[in-house]
């Protein structure tokens, strides 16, 4: 998947319940926002679809790679 | 979806400027920070460094960096809405900017070896700065009194927002 790839928002959901156990979800004024690790991830585009490459940035940051790939596939 | 092509990655420093209304106060920022560019066929994607915690893209190198700020600036308000006065606020910015992941420090890493290296050339039309530049992010209470026309959004972003090279050199 190329990094302008898109992922539908529901599905990016369902792998974070698998990969992100107890991860926290919120949606401010601009961006959602997922806590996950101790870490946050404050800049997913509120959209229904949301570009491969956002949802790359966010895994790695959250330390759950290889985990959404398993999920999303190449 | 996790591999990214090292040959087409450019290592890229930036600098922003702006300043933030928030909840009885004025807060100045100013950030130098890192991101590595990547050329995919759609266009060109960023993913940050310092700071990690985003990722954009657009057609261009220019388009990107003008998304760039956007998202900076967005993220800030969204902050500034979240918290409850400067101090958090401050605390905030600092926390996003500081966090990051070693995969991307390393293909950072990686990217500006392979500058130094010869096997990549990086964008033309921009200017240079050395690798090591340090990162930083500043948070300053700014007082009602000292706001002049120039701390304008797009004033500011006219005169100190840049996007930077690396040196094929090291210093």
């Amino acid at each position: 998947m190329s990094s302008f790839g898109l992922v539908p928002l529901k599905r990016l959901l369902e792998i974070l319940k698998q990969c992100a156990p107890g991860h926290v979800w919120n949606a401010t004024d601009h961006y959602y926002v997922v806590k996950f690790n101790g870490k946050t991830y404050p800049s997913l585009a509120k959209k229904d679809q949301i570009q491969g490459g956002q949802v790359r940035k966010m895994a790695r940051h959250l330390g759950i790679l290889e985990c959404v790939i398993a999920h999303l596939g190449k | 979806m996790n591999q990214i092509n090292q040959s087409t990655a450019w290592p890229l420093l930036f600098s922003h400027h702006g300043t933030i209304l928030g909840k009885g106060f004025l807060a100045d920022i100013e950030v130098k920070g890192r991101v590595l560019a990547t050329l995919e066929a759609d266009g060109v994607w960023i993913d940050g460094v310092h700071p990690g915690g985003i990722a954009l893209g657009a057609q261009t190198l220019n388009a990107t960096h003008l998304e760039l700020r956007n998202t900076l600036a967005r993220i800030f308000i969204d902050f500034a809405m979240q918290t409850s006065g400067f101090d958090e606020f401050k605390a905030r910015v600092e926390t996003f900017f500081h966090e990051t992941d070693p995969d991307t420090l390393h293909e950072w890493d990686a990217a500006v070896e392979a500058v130094r290296a010869g096997r990549v050339v990086g964008p033309d039309g921009i200017p240079r700065c050395e690798a090591s530049t340090p990162c930083y992010v500043k948070v300053t209470r700014k007082l009602v009194e000292s706001v002049t026309p120039s701390d304008n959004t797009i004033v500011q972003q006219e005169s100190l927002d840049e996007l930077y090279a690396v040196y094929a050199d090291a210093a």
